[in-house]
């Protein structure tokens, strides 16, 4: 097993922490945290150009400032937390970098003759973009650290997810460093028969023979499980048993987090 | 009542001209423990399948304590297959070992219970305070993913158990663990192995195949000291009893222990015909 996907295996939650967060119920976590991701995403985005407004930046820091206490409680590394929710940063730039050209606010910057000009509308809702995707990336990130991944799942079922696609997600979880340890192994068997330095134009080509056989084996490997299940009686469905509870600490958690969405669409 | 009943199986991939099994012919007494063995590609895992109707003979009839319905079959054998990876598909051991139960439609006291007792049963218990069946089982080492395996099976209550290459990937200490598990088991067991050494320590019969074909069947007393025959088929026999060979004996035992007793008498009949004075 490499170390990459040694580390990432411990990195996902397993359910074995034991305080508050990490005991509340699957379902009101991901209703709590999927409510404000929607809210933060309807929310009016903050304002830069023309005037720098602060205090148009408040709810979002008071959301960060949450869902840091709540990591806090959790015993969580405020630092991961931060750090991991970076990811989406230039996902986002990227997708959203040509919204200062559109928008129909004042003109701040004419670039060629009033045919590609900045509006002030256009660079709000870039930063808004960005500013948004990191808060809803770090709910998401949040829940995952708190809630081992079998119980997401649990929950999306709960709530109407189309089963299969559920399905297809926990083969995913399951197999997932399955299939990485392959490509790690058949990455090392290449390497190691190539003793010479080789051309960049060599890896290309091989990648592509490896991902060939990455999917070869992943099919055959998919045949094979499909016997297993169907030898112990899947007819289709996944069986599974409902051992979810809420309690008062759920509902007092989700009313906290309704105020807390309330206050950032007002 | 036989356990397993095979008559005249004839059987082919599709799309290949060669057929896998070739006529076989074979029977499994209730509580029996058997032995497939043959080289690479003889067919042993092509079989196993037939077992729980996962694949269906071309020609020939099997029947699981006399009945060939799949159903049927599915709840009398549990199949273990030979990489548990493809065996453990769910997130957590608990789901695992449940989703056999949970399938059979049976109430959920009764599955957990059933759960508990099937990890139990392969000595995954959990008073040792670890959680096994929150566990994920890729988290797991694979000697411990073997246990869970054959846990998923038992849980279905099954009566037969049926295992592929169980010891192809397991240290020694954990083959030895394997063997006393099976040993102690009160299951009809059949296992596939080209490991000769486990199918001598576990299986009182061995049944001989070669290239979709039984050859020979028996005692593993007689098939495992033929050396003869297991060369013929690509295999070898088990190390102890190449040792009596070399040394001209003509017993040939095919247990380990059974050989050291063995050994240990030679040597006192060879001192008491010394007169007693083992140091002369
Ligand atoms: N899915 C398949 N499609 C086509 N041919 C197959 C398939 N699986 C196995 N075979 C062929 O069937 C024959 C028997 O294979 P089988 O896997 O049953 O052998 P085995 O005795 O289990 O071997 P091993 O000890 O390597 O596991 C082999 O010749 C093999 O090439
Ligand atoms: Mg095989």
């Amino acid at each position: 097993m490499s170390i990459e996907s040694e580390n990432m295996k411990r990195s996902m939650s397993e359910g074995n922490a034991n305080n508050l967060i990490h005991r509340l119920d699957p379902r009101a976590k991901l209703l709590s945290l999927m409510g404000l991701v929607v809210a933060v995403v309807l929310s009016d985005p903050p304002s830069v150009i023309p005037q720098f407004n602060p205090s148009t930046f408040f709810p979002y820091l008071f959301v960060i400032l949450l869902l840091l206490s709540l990591a806090t409680i959790s015993k969580i590394s405020l630092i991961t937390l931060l750090k991991r929710s970076m990811v989406v940063i230039p996902f986002s730039i990227v997708v959203a970098l040509f919204l200062p050209f559109f928008g129909n606010g004042d003109v701040v910057v004419d670039l060629v003759f009033g045919s590609l000009a900045l509006s002030s509308h256009g660079i709000n809702t870039f930063v808004g973009v960005v500013v948004k995707s990191y808060v809803c990336v770090m709910c998401i990130i949040l829940l995952t650290m708190t809630t081992p991944f079998p119980s997401i799942i649990k929950a999306l079922g709960w709530l109407r997810v189309p089963e299969t696609y559920l399905q297809v997600l926990s083969f995913l979880y399951r197999y997932m460093f399955i299939l990485m340890e392959e490509v790690t192994n058949m990455k090392r068997a290449r390497d190691s028969r190539n003793p010479n330095k080789a051309r960049r134009i060599w890896y290309i080509r091989t990648a592509g023979l490896i991902a060939g056989t990455l999917f070869i084996r992943a099919y055959e490997r998919g045949e094979r499980v499909y016997s297993a299940m169907v030898s112990r009686g899947y007819e289709g469905r996944m069986p599974s048993l409902g051992r979810m509870r809420m309690g008062m600490k759920d509902w007092i958690f989700m009313c906290m987090f309704i105020t807390v969405s309330a206050y950032i669409l007002v | 009542m036989r356990a397993i009943e095979v008559n005249d199986v004839w059987y082919r991939y599709p799309n290949q001209k060669e057929y896998a099994l070739k006529g076989i012919n074979f029977e499994v007494e209730e509580g029996e423990k058997v032995a497939i063995i043959g080289a690479n590609g003889a067919g042993k895992s092509t079989l196993l399948l037939h077992f729980n109707g996962i694949l269906k003979p071309e020609r020939g009839e099997i029947k699981i304590m006399g009945d060939s319905d799949v159903r049927w079959m599915r709840s009398k054998v549990g199949l273990v297959f030979q990489n548990p990876d493809d065996q453990l598909f769910c997130p957590t051991v608990f789901e695992d070992v449940a989703f056999g139960p949970l399938n059979m439609g049976l109430p959920e006291e009764e599955v957990v219970k059933r759960v508990e007792n099937a990890l139990k049963a392969v000595g995954l218990s959990e008073d040792g305070g670890v959680k096994w069946s929150e566990r994920a089982p890729h988290h797991l080492s694979y000697g411990e993913r073997q246990r869970v395996a054959i846990a998923t099976v038992l849980s279905m209550g099954v009566d037969i158990l049926v295992l592929d290459e169980p010891t192809s990937n397991l240290d020694p200490k954990m083959r030895e663990d394997l063997m006393e598990l099976l040993l102690t088991f009160p299951y009809t067991v059949v296992v596939a192995t080209h490991d000769i050494e486990f199918a001598a320590e576990v299986c009182e019969r061995i049944v001989v195949m070669d290239k979709g074909e039984i050859v020979e069947e028996g005692v593993a007393e007689r098939i495992l000291s033929d050396m003869e025959l297991l060369r013929s088929v690509g295999l070898r026999a088990p190390t102890i009893v190449r040792i009596f060979e070399e040394l001209g004996i003509d017993e040939k035992p095919v247990r380990f222990h059974d050989g050291v007793e063995t050994l240990k008498r030679l040597k006192q009949i060879r001192i008491n015909q010394r007169g007693g004075d083992p140091t002369t």
